[in-house]
């Protein structure tokens, strides 16, 4: 494939500088503060209260990691989040993609109506209560599976494959057709492979999301240990202080505050969960950018 | 309706298509549609713990509330104005996006991508204390700012009430900037490189190339996203706003989604709540229609 | 098209009609299990229960569990126990669904819930049988309480409140105090020990301190104190209380006097104008230091995690309570276990102590769920952790942790006393499950048990000074005391100071539940003044500080709050009428 080189002109030097800068000293913005809280996690906690880490740990320790990985239940909730986001993933891929596929067929009776019936969803809710009534009296309740299946059809990432797949070239699809191909296979033969772009993108997003979601243990989950989630484990550590003032705000009694007070966890703590819940997904993240950082894998492949 | 020559030939439906969908169709139905019957609770007087028709029935009293309520109004006007100042940086991630593309070296695209997109996973929470030890009277970047002259002393951006809209919506734009420009990036990964090809040929330079071969290729979803997200015009989420408010800055950065979570938890309010919901609601899909029908006008075919 | 639209149409209203069908048939509200109730005692089967609450912890997330304390209740009744957590949202939700624990606790939004639910079991039925210790004589003023206030008939009893005071309890002081006046015990020391009486000398005591320190160690800027917003108006209020000798009731819109047991409103004082209400006096306290550049200007975006964590880097001065020393007094021990650079709180002219909780702890209210598998089982198990037993279990650890003197009296053992301060055996200590489950206990900390000594034996007079550190023993010798507490046992005695002593706290549990309006016109009013705040604290002066006043002023009514004082000042004139009838 001979390229057509075009000349690089002054302009467009300064141009790459300038560009090359403003991208390096947003990249700073956003790694610096991430920075500050491994440091922070490394730093000796006695320490780090009183005199925060800037560029390197203080007083070099592994304890705040060493608190964490003796938590009850950290390693567990590790598990469940990590199948959740598997499975999860998984079902939801499939489905909204298979779905995004089967929107752009014209000839689906009742595509319109069925269309608008899906993306209503985004801004309806009937509410917690009565979604927490239908998910009991579906038997969801602390159920794995109440983790898997309200999230799995998501009306926003069927849009974003929809959009995808309708600017894919209408040609290959019919060659498929003509060789007898059902809608089925056509998906998986050709409309798949072609748009790895957008599902490897969706995967992102629904496996960040599960990865992420804490509420759903909060309403369905609570009263099983056997089920919690490692967002929740963290949820529930960045919110004690928050907790324990409303406590203090609503209480005429004060014995045992001090020592409700001094329970807290450090600041440390909540650091340090925060890096191992954020640090699984840079783990698994190279493998999907590549999917759609272009350049590192070509893009459209043709016939 | 007679069919003349031009109208496009409809095809014929296919009813095995149905037969595909409907299963998936079932489980929205189920988990999403079901739980609305939880909008009666808006003409109740609901008391956690009775069942709902042995509430007081109250009619739309509750829905009368909501415009006599000074409060809505308020919080109204702060969601509207931060919700007015995100739709205006929509194109914030787009441009990113280019801006990437043109980076030559793939290990430092790929570097500024994996990095940028850090904020997203530190939870408000966090941001908040990072915050409060930056921007804090004594934080390392209120002197910073103060040698500049940009804060007087003693002062702090966090305790300040004019700076409240762009200073949370600097805080926003950090958090989801790198991870919004992914799904531009995706769009732009699937353009046929033979588009450039062609552009080249015809004497384009890199500024007329990305103009006119990467910007078209993300337009689609640019539209899409954004009539999607139009819909979301009210809803900011509470999270962000409650942790940055305080006795200052609350006249600004109460958000009404603000507002209904306290009034919820404080007041147990919760059929007030439902009643503001089901509003926001229908506000909702009434944007999302418009802006559709906005969409059909401009480009010819609807979105939706 | 006109067939498809009939379908939507049928399609809408199916799906209306199941959704309504589920949700019936789950809200099952009214539904008691369909067991006979057998108010048996048969312990033979082993079972579960679960205890929950708002502010509890979560058992599984307790280091410990089970503690001695709850093994032994676990032995006795045959039944493995868990502590569960609610928020309202959650308890909301498990109301709804009848799926609350077996042991529930809840304040009083949920009371009306509850109740009209049919939610809980009614006690009185097993008064005879399994609850004799809620049911005992010196419980005899709570339960007419829970009778006449928190029911919903006649003759019916469906709560119970922990940490009831018997009448004849005498408190002390405790070791130390927890609120006050804090100061910095070396840096007070060394300007002489001046006199605090009140907020005028404390200011006057600040400002010399920070002349002799103006930076810490490490170089960061030094303030009298800072003002926690995380509780909303508390830091506030609770300020003014100390002050002028007030109780505050949720929310601190509305207190009580210590002495009269009258109630005031805090912020729309327009109808009492010769009272300082405790916002007001905490308002313009914090007004003053501001105006004499003590108040860290950080002090309207800082929550308490941050208020601690400046403590502990020593950049404040002084304080209103001993929860916010942060780690300094640990930290400075630990480079020198004699130093005096420690946090020490002296009195101010309201010792909140010595509190008189003769209907128990308001606001926490315990019933057995009706939904629960095992009724009779927790109904003895609440029973259970109202007696005196599983109160000093609590309070002082099992049978072992303290024994019977020669003479008698219990008293702890001197290995547990040196468990409590030593680190290394603090998974021992844990494991002993004193303070756990505090919030259940039926008797309070100083009622004197049946074996003579208090149900708290740390608030023995001879266990109080043995956990004093080297600086508070410095004080001691220094201001000539016992105990560091005697500094407001004094005052009380020369009549400059007051308890809680006379304080009928019980007299909010005799108040109606607060009709909506009326609490959102209370929030809203809660909400108007922490806005204003700003204003009125950084007022330059006096004149400046009552223009704020007024316009706040004018803003509340503009909110309602005239309604809001009427139906308080009238629900609270009956309450204390007839808990005072009661009382006879």
């Amino acid at each position: 494939m001979k390229k057509n080189k075009i000349k690089t002109t002054p302009s467009r030097k300064v141009f790459q500088f300038f560009n090359y800068i403003f991208l390096l000293m947003v990249t700073l913005i956003c790694i610096y503060p991430f920075w500050y809280i491994i440091i922070y996690t490394f730093s000796d906690p006695g320490i780090a209260d009183v005199n925060p880490p800037v560029l390197i740990p203080r007083g070099f320790s592994l304890k705040n990691y060493k608190d964490i990985f003796e938590l009850k239940g950290f390693f567990h909730a590790v598990f469940i989040s990590g199948l959740r986001t598997v499975i999860g993933t998984a079902a939801s891929v499939v489905a909204c993609s298979f779905l995004g596929y089967l929107f752009t067929k014209d000839e689906m009776p009742g595509r319109k109506f069925l269309y608008r019936f899906l993306i209503m969803t985004m801004y309806i809710s009937g509410g917690m209560i009565s979604t927490y009534i239908v998910i009991k009296s579906y038997g969801l309740l602390n159920n794995f599976w109440v983790y898997i299946l309200p999230m799995m059809i998501s009306a926003y990432n069927i849009v974003l494959i929809k959009t995808f797949v309708e600017q894919l070239p209408p040609s290959l699809e019919e060659s498929a057709r003509l060789d007898g191909a059902g809608y089925i296979t056509v998906f998986t033969k050709v409309i798949m492979p072609l748009s790895k772009p957008i599902i490897a993108t969706v995967a992102v997003f629904v496996a960040v999301g599960h990865w992420n979601s804490w509420f759903d243990n909060h309403i369905y989950t609570r009263g099983n240990p056997q089920l919690t989630t490692l967002q929740y484990l963290l949820y529930n550590y960045l919110n004690e202080a928050q907790r324990l003032a409303e406590q203090i705000k609503n209480t005429s009694n004060l014995n045992g505050l001090s020592q409700m007070v001094s329970s807290i966890s450090p600041k440390g703590i909540r650091m340090t969960i925060t890096v191992l819940a954020a640090l699984p997904i840079f783990m698994v993240y190279p493998f999907m950018q590549k999917y759609f950082v272009k350049g590192i894998m070509v893009g459209a492949v043709k016939g | 309706m007679p069919k003349t020559a031009r109208t496009v030939r409809r095809p014929k439906k296919q009813y095995k298509l149905l037969l595909l969908v409907l299963p998936f169709m079932l489980i929205v139905l189920l988990f999403n549609y079901v739980p609305i019957f939880g909008w009666i609770y808006s003409v109740y007087d609901y008391v956690p713990g009775l069942p709902i028709f042995d509430c007081d029935f109250v009619g739309l009293e509750y829905f009368k509330m909501i415009f006599r309520d000074a409060n809505v109004l308020r919080t109204l006007k702060n969601t509207a104005i931060f919700a007015a100042i995100s739709i205006i940086l929509t194109p914030l991630p787009m441009i990113f996006a280019i801006l990437l593309n043109e980076v030559k070296s793939g290990p430092m695209r790929k570097f500024v991508q994996t990095f940028t997109t850090l904020p997203n996973f530190i939870s408000w929470v966090i941001i908040f204390s990072l915050a409060f030890a930056l921007f804090s009277t004594d934080g390392l970047l209120t002197s910073l700012m103060g040698k500049a002259g940009l804060i007087g002393a003693g002062k702090s951006i966090l305790s300040s009430k004019k700076s409240v809209y762009w200073f949370q919506t600097f805080l926003a734009q950090w958090k989801t900037l790198g991870w919004n420009s992914i799904i531009y990036l995706a769009a732009i990964a699937g353009i046929d490189q033979e588009q450039y090809e062609a552009a080249r040929v015809d004497g384009a330079g890199y500024f007329r190339c990305a103009l006119h071969v990467t910007l078209p290729a993300m337009m689609e979803t640019y539209v899409v996203l954004f009539i999607l997200n139009i819909g979301n015009f009210l809803n900011t989420g509470y999270e962000q706003y409650m942790l940055f408010k305080n006795s200052v800055t609350a006249p600004n950065i109460e958000v009404l989604d603000l507002y209904v979570y306290r009034i919820g938890l404080e007041n147990m309010d919760y059929s007030y709540g439902v009643a503001i919901s089901i509003v926001k609601s229908v506000v909702s899909i009434a944007l999302v229609a418009i802006a559709n029908l906005a969409a059909k006008r401009i480009r010819g075919n609807t979105v939706i | 098209m006109r067939k498809r639209k009939a379908a939507l149409v049928l399609l809408c209203s199916v799906t209306l009609a199941a959704g309504l069908l589920a949700g019936c048939g789950s809200d099952t509200g009214g539904k008691k299990s369909a067991k006979t109730d057998k108010k048996t005692d048969d312990l033979s089967k082993h079972v579960d229960l679960t205890l929950g609450g708002i502010g509890m912890t979560d058992s599984d997330s307790i280091d410990g569990w089970p503690t001695e304390v709850v093994e032994k209740l676990e032995k006795k009744f045959n039944v493995t126990l868990k502590e569960k957590q609610y928020d309202n949202e959650s308890l909301n939700l498990d109301l709804s669904g009848g799926t609350t624990t077996d042991i529930v606790m809840i304040n009083d939004d949920h009371i009306s819930g509850v109740l009209k639910g049919k939610h809980a079991v009614n006690l009185e039925e097993y008064k005879d049988t399994l609850a004799k210790n809620i049911f005992s004589d010196n419980m005899e003023f709570r339960n007419k309480i829970m009778q006449t206030y928190k029911s919903d008939g006649d003759n019916k009893q469906f709560f119970v409140t922990p940490r009831v005071t018997f009448g004849d309890t005498t408190a002390n002081y405790g070791t130390v105090l927890n609120n006050g006046y804090v100061v910095r015990w070396d840096l007070y020391k060394q300007i002489g020990c001046p006199e605090i009486d009140n907020d005028d000398d404390y200011i006057d005591a600040l400002k010399a301190m920070k002349e002799i320190y103006p930076e810490t160690e490490d170089g960061l800027p030094v303030y009298a104190m800072s003002a926690y917003n995380d509780s909303q108006l508390h830091t506030y209020f609770y300020k003014g209380c100390l002050a002028e000798g007030f109780i505050n009731l949720e929310g601190g819109i509305y207190v009580q006097n210590a002495q009269t047991n009258e109630l005031y409103p805090d912020i729309y004082d327009v109808d009492n104008p010769e009272v300082l209400t405790p916002f007001w006096s905490g308002v313009k306290f914090y007004n003053n230091l501001y105006k004499e550049g003590l108040l860290d200007p950080d002090c309207f975006i800082t929550k308490t995690e941050d208020l601690n964590e400046k403590y502990t880097k020593g950049q404040y001065l002084g304080g209103n309570v001993n929860w916010h020393y942060g780690k300094y007094n640990d930290n400075q021990r630990a480079l020198d276990s004699e130093t005096l650079k420690e946090y020490v709180t002296l009195p101010a002219k309201l010792g909140w102590a010595n509190e008189k909780n003769l209907a128990g702890w308001f606001g926490k209210y315990f019933f057995v769920s009706s939904h629960s598998p095992n009724v009779d089982r927790a109904v003895m198990v609440l029973d259970y952790l109202q007696s005196e037993e599983f109160s000093r279990d609590v309070d002082s650890g099992v049978e072992g942790r303290w024994e019977k003197g020669e003479d008698g009296k219990p008293d702890l053992t001197e290995d547990t006393i040196s468990m409590k301060t030593d680190g290394s055996r603090l998974d021992e200590w844990k494991k002993a499950g004193i303070g756990t489950l505090g919030d259940t206990c039926g008797e309070d900390y100083y009622n004197i048990a049946s074996d003579g000594g208090r149900i708290d034996l740390w608030f023995e007079d001879d266990v109080l000074p043995k956990s004093m550190t080297f600086a508070e023993k410095d004080m001691c010798q220094t201001l000539e005391l016992n105990l560091p507490s005697d500094t407001l046992k004094k005052k009380v005695e020369a009549g400059t100071s007051i308890d809680l002593g006379n304080c009928l706290n019980a007299i909010q549990m005799g108040m109606e539940t607060t009709p909506k309006d009326i609490v959102r016109i209370d929030s809203n009013c809660e909400e108007i003044t922490m806005n204003a705040i700003p204003n009125l604290v950084q007022a330059k002066t006096d004149e400046e500080f009552e223009s704020a006043k007024a316009d706040l002023m004018k803003e509340l009514e503009g909110a309602g709050v005239k309604d809001s004082v009427k139906w308080w000042s009238d629900g609270w004139e009956s309450a204390k009428k007839g808990i005072e009838e009661l009382r006879k």
